[in-house]
C-alpha cells in the first residue's frame, strides 16, 4: 500500500479534532502584531488574537512559510516512510506559501514525491479541499486518481463571505478586485467572493437594520448551491461574536441542501488579520 | 420674399436664424416648465442643442457651403449637442429633415421642406420608445401632416413654413387637452413651443433677418452660453475658449474674420447681425483674437476660459491628469452634480463622472466623450435624471466600437442604489440587469423651492415655497423644512422602510442637516437614517428610502 500524507498550512483553519481524525500535517504561517510574532494557531489562540487586534491600532502583518520549513517537513515525512506528499495551500495570489512548497518540493525531489496544489482559496474554502484529500487518501486510490479528483474539487470550490468593513483587507493589500469599493463614503457591508484565487466584491449592502447583509449572503448561497448535488462545506466565523451568525447560516440552509456535515471553522489569525472581526461566510464544493 | 428654392448659404442662414430666435426666447420657453422648479429647463436644453448646430455649421469652409453640406453638419451638430429629452427629440427632427436635404446637392425647393418636415416627424417618433402625445411629437406630426395636405406646386418656401406654423400653433394650443399636467399647470408644451420658435426663426432668416430681440430681456440674442464641452484635457489642442461681442463701428467681413480665426484655432464661429458680431473660437492665442476684433469696434462680454483647467475639474479626482486610462473590460459613467455626490459615485466604482448642473443637462457628445475617455470594452451609463436618459440612449446608439448599456436611473438615489449590484468583473448585460433591478429597491424624493406661483393637484404653490417631490410628483408644499421633509417621507411608505438616506445640498449647513437628522430619528425610531453631504445645487435634499 502506497503511503500518502496530506500537508497543508494553518490557513486551512482546521480544528484539532479534524487534524487528528485525518492525521493531517499542518504547518503554521506567522502573524506579527505589536512587534511580537506568533505562529498561527500555535502560539496564540484565535480568540486571544481577535481580542488583541481589537485593542490595538496596529495592523498585523503576516508572513509565508519559508521553503526550508517545507523541505524539512517533507524530508521528515519521507524518513517516516511516506511515498507521496499532497501539499495543499492557500491561494498563490494571496500568499507566497504555495511557491515555497513548490520550491521545497524540487529540493527533495529525489527523496519523495511531492504534489503541490494551489487551492486558489483559503480558510473555509481550503479546509474542505484538504478534508477531501484526506478522505481520498484513506480510500487507498491510485495517486493519479486522487490528484485528478482534487483538481476538480479545487475548480468547484467557491467562497462567499461577509465582512464588517474592507479596511483590513485593504491595509493588508489582499483586496484583489474589490479595491474599487475601498474608501466608499457610504456605510456599506461588503459581500465578497473568493474564486479562482482572487477576492472580488460580490455585492454591497446598505444599512444595518434587520441583519440585511447576512440574509442576503444566505440568499446568495442558496442560489449558488445545487440542492440535487451533495454539498461539502465549511462555515466560518472570525471572532466568537460572529459564531451566532455562522449558526444562522446553517439554520437557514440545512433543509434546502444535501449536506452530511456542516463543518465549523474559526478563521485563524493569518486570514483574520486581513478580514478583521465580524466576518462570516461559507466555502463549499459540489462534484 | 417668394423663394421657390434656396442655396446652401440661404439654408445656413435660415438655420442660424432659427438658432438665434430660440436663444432669444429660451427664457420664456423655460418658464413653461410644468413644475416650478429651477431644474433642467426645456428652452435652455434646446438652445444648447442648437448652439452645437451653430458650432458645426461654423466649421464648413466658405467655399463648401451647399444645402447638402449644411444639412449634414446641422444633423451631426444636433445629434452631438442634444441635451435633455426635448433636445434629443429636436435632434431627431433636424436629423430627419437633413435626411432629405443631404440628397439635394446645392439647392433645396419648397417641396423638399414638405418632405423634410415629414421625415423629421418619422425620425422623432422612431427615437422615442413610448411616444407621448401633447408634446413636441404631436406638434411636429400635426404640423407636417397639415403641410403635406395643403401643399400645392405653386407654394413658395415661405408658404410652406407659414402653413407649418399655422397648424403648429393650433396644435400647440391643443397640447393641454392631451396632457393633463399641462392643463393643471396652465401652460402649453415647452418643447413644442421651442420647435415652432425655431421654425419661426427660419422663416425670418429666409427673409434676411438673423438677429432677434428677446421677448423677456431687452438683449440681443447672439449673447449666449455655448455648451461646455467636457473634453479630456489631453484631447484639447486649443486651450482657451474665447468669446466676445463686437459692437461694430465698421463692418466686419465675416468670411475674412472666420478665415483669420481658423488660422488661430478651431470651433470658429463668427455671426454678424446688424452692428453686432458674435465671435467664438478655441485658440492658444486669445490676445490675438481680441487685437483683431478691437479694430472693428468696442468689445463686449469678453470671456476667456481655460478649457484644460475646466476639463480637469470635470473628471473624477486626480485621474484626469493621466495620459490615457488603462484599458478596462467594463466601466461606469454617471451623471452627477455636486462635489459630495461626485465623490460618493467615485467611491462606488464609477470611472467617470459627467458633471451636470441644474440647467446643464449633459449632451450626447458629453456621453460620447466620457465613453471614449474611460477606455473600456463596455460602458454602463447612469443618467440619474429622467431628462437625461434619452441623451444617454442616443450616445449608446451612436457608439460603434464600445458596448454601451444605459441603466435608466431617473434620480441620483436610484443611481447610487444601482451601484450596489455593480460587479466590475462581470458581464455588461448581467450587470445592467442586476443594476436595473437594484435601483428599483429605492424610492426617491427631492426637496427644492418653487420659482413661481402655480397650482398643481391640490397644492397652491407660492414662489419661494419648499417643494417635496416624491417619485416625480409634488407631494408636499410648505415653509418649514423639517415638516416638509416629514410630509415627503410620509408619502414614501415609511412603514416598510428600513433605511433612509439624505444627501444635503450646497445651500444647507452641516448644523441644519444634523438637526434635521436628529428630528427624523426621533420621529421615525424604526428607520435607520444616514446623512451625507451631496453639495448639489438647487436641491436642498435628495432623499432615498429603501
Amino acid at each position: 500500500m502506497t503511503k500518502i500524507k496530506i500537508v497543508t498550512d494553518s490557513t486551512a483553519d482546521l480544528t484539532v479534532d479534524l487534524i487528528e481524525r485525518y492525521q493531517i500535517e499542518v504547518l503554521p504561517l506567522t502573524v506579527t502584531l505589536n512587534e511580537v510574532s506568533y505562529r498561527d494557531g500555535v502560539d496564540i489562540t484565535r480568540d486571544a488574537f481577535y481580542q488583541l487586534m481589537s485593542t490595538t491600532e496596529e495592523f498585523p502583518t503576516t508572513s509565508q512559510i519559508p521553503p526550508a520549513v517545507f523541505a524539512e517537513t517533507y524530508q521528515r515525512l519521507a524518513a517516516e516512510g511516506v511515498e507521496h506528499i499532497i501539499s495543499i495551500h492557500i491561494s498563490g495570489d494571496l500568499s507566497g506559501t504555495y511557491q515555497s512548497s513548490v520550491l521545497a518540493g524540487t529540493m527533495v525531489e529525489n527523496t519523495v514525491h511531492v504534489h503541490c496544489i494551489d487551492s486558489k482559496s483559503a480558510t473555509i474554502g481550503l479546509g474542505p479541499i484538504v478534508l477531501a484529500a484526506a478522505r481520498l487518501a484513506e480510500q487507498n486510490l491510485p495517486i493519479a486518481e486522487i490528484l485528478e479528483t482534487l483538481n476538480r474539487v479545487v475548480e468547484q470550490t467557491a467562497v462567499y463571505f461577509l465582512l464588517d468593513s474592507l479596511d483590513n483587507l485593504h491595509k493588508g493589500g489582499r483586496i484583489g478586485k474589490a479595491s474599487h469599493m475601498v474608501g466608499s463614503l457610504l456605510n456599506l457591508k461588503p459581500i465578497l467572493s473568493l474564486n479562482e484565487g482572487v477576492i472580488s466584491a460580490y455585492e454591497k449592502i446598505r444599512g444595518n437594520k434587520g441583519n440585511k447583509a447576512l440574509e442576503r449572503l444566505i440568499e446568495i448561497l442558496a442560489e449558488k448551491i445545487d440542492p440535487n448535488k451533495k454539498l461539502y462545506c465549511a462555515i466560518g466565523y472570525s471572532d466568537s461574536n460572529a459564531l451566532e451568525q455562522a449558526k444562522y447560516i446553517q439554520e437557514c440552509l440545512q433543509d434546502k441542501v444535501d449536506c452530511d456535515e456542516f463543518v465549523y471553522l474559526q478563521i485563524g489569525s493569518v486570514v483574520g488579520a486581513h478580514i478583521g472581526t465580524g466576518a462570516v461566510g461559507m466555502g463549499f464544493y459540489q462534484l | 420674399m417668394n423663394y421657390t428654392s434656396i442655396d446652401g448659404k440661404q439654408f445656413m442662414n435660415m438655420i442660424l436664424a432659427g438658432v438665434n430666435k430660440l436663444n432669444a426666447d429660451k427664457a420664456s420657453i423655460d418658464s413653461l416648465n410644468v413644475f416650478p422648479v429651477p431644474d433642467g429647463d426645456t428652452g435652455t436644453n434646446m438652445s444648447l442643442t442648437l448652439n452645437s448646430v451653430a458650432r458645426f455649421l461654423g466649421q464648413i469652409p466658405e467655399t463648401e457651403i451647399t444645402v447638402a453640406k449644411v444639412a449634414e453638419q446641422m444633423s451631426y451638430g444636433a445629434l452631438m449637442g442634444a441635451r435633455g429629452n426635448s433636445g434629443v427629440i429636436l435632434s431627431q427632427i433636424l436629423g430627419g429633415l437633413a435626411k432629405v436635404f443631404t440628397t439635394k446637392g446645392d439647392t433645396a425647393s419648397a417641396k423638399d421642406f414638405v418632405e423634410g418636415f415629414a421625415s423629421g416627424k418619422e425620425s422623432a417618433y422612431k427615437a422615442v420608445v413610448k411616444p407621448m402625445e401633447g408634446t413636441i411629437l404631436t406638434v411636429c406630426r400635426e404640423a407636417s401632416e397639415y403641410l403635406s395636405a395643403v401643399y400645392q406646386d405653386s407654394f413658395t418656401i415661405e408658404d410652406c413654413l407659414n402653413a407649418y406654423l399655422e397648424e403648429g400653433y393650433r396644435s400647440l394650443d391643443r397640447t393641454p387637452e392631451l396632457l393633463p399636467v399641462l392643463k393643471q399647470a396652465g401652460v402649453v408644451d415647452a418643447g413644442a413651443k421651442g420647435l415652432l420658435t425655431i421654425v419661426e426663426g427660419m422663416l425670418a432668416g429666409l427673409n434676411g433677418q438673423t438677429d432677434f430681440v428677446s421677448e423677456n430681456k431687452q438683449e440681443t440674442v447672439v449673447e449666449n452660453d455655448y455648451p461646455e464641452y467636457h473634453i479630456h484635457p489631453d484631447q484639447i489642442t486649443f486651450q482657451y475658449c474665447t468669446e466676445l461681442i463686437v459692437r461694430n463701428k465698421k463692418e466686419v467681413d465675416v468670411e475674412a474674420a472666420r478665415a483669420y480665426l481658423n488660422e488661430l484655432g478651431d470651433c470658429t464661429l463668427v455671426v454678424s447681425a446688424g452692428d453686432i458680431t458674435k465671435v467664438h473660437v478655441h485658440t492658444n492665442n486669445p490676445g490675438q483674437v481680441l487685437e483683431y476684433f478691437v479694430t472693428f469696434g468696442d468689445l463686449n462680454d469678453i470671456k476667456i476660459e481655460n478649457m484644460k483647467a475646466q476639463s480637469e475639474r470635470f473628471g473624477v479626482a486626480d485621474e484626469t491628469i493621466e495620459m490615457e486610462r488603462e484599458h478596462k473590460a467594463l466601466a461606469v459613467v454617471a451623471v452627477s452634480a455636486g462635489e459630495g455626490l461626485n465623490e460618493i459615485f467615485a467611491s462606488l466604482g464609477v470611472d467617470y463622472v459627467i458633471t451636470g448642473g441644474q440647467t446643464m443637462n449633459p449632451s450626447t457628445e458629453d456621453f460620447m466623450n466620457a465613453i471614449e475617455v474611460v477606455n473600456a470594452d463596455a460602458v454602463i451609463l447612469l443618467p440619474n435624471n429622467k431628462n437625461i436618459i434619452m441623451a444617454a440612449e442616443q450616445a449608446a446608439n451612436l457608439s460603434q466600437d464600445v458596448q454601451v448599456r444605459v441603466v435608466a436611473s431617473r434620480t441620483i438615489p436610484q443611481g447610487i442604489a444601482s451601484l450596489m449590484a455593480y460587479d466590475a468583473d462581470g458581464d455588461v448585460d448581467e450587470n445592467a440587469e442586476a443594476m436595473t433591478e437594484a435601483m428599483q429597491q429605492v424610492r426617491s424624493a427631492e426637496v427644492t423651492y418653487a420659482v413661481r406661483d402655480t397650482s398643481i393637484d391640490e397644492f397652491e404653490i407660492k414662489e419661494g415655497q419648499l417643494l417635496g417631490i416624491v417619485e416625480g410628483k409634488i407631494k408636499a408644499v410648505g415653509d418649514d423644512m423639517q415638516q416638509l421633509i416629514c410630509d415627503a417621507l410620509n408619502a414614501m411608505d415609511m412603514d416598510t422602510a428600513e433605511l433612509a438616506t439624505l444627501y444635503y445640498g450646497e445651500g444647507v449647513t452641516e448644523d441644519d442637516a444634523n438637526q434635521l437628522l436628529e428630528h427624523l430619528e426621533a420621529t421615525y425610531p424604526e428607520v435607520e437614517f444616514e446623512l451625507y453631504l451631496g453639495a448639489q445645487a438647487v436641491y436642498s435634499y435628495l432623499i432615498s428610502v429603501e
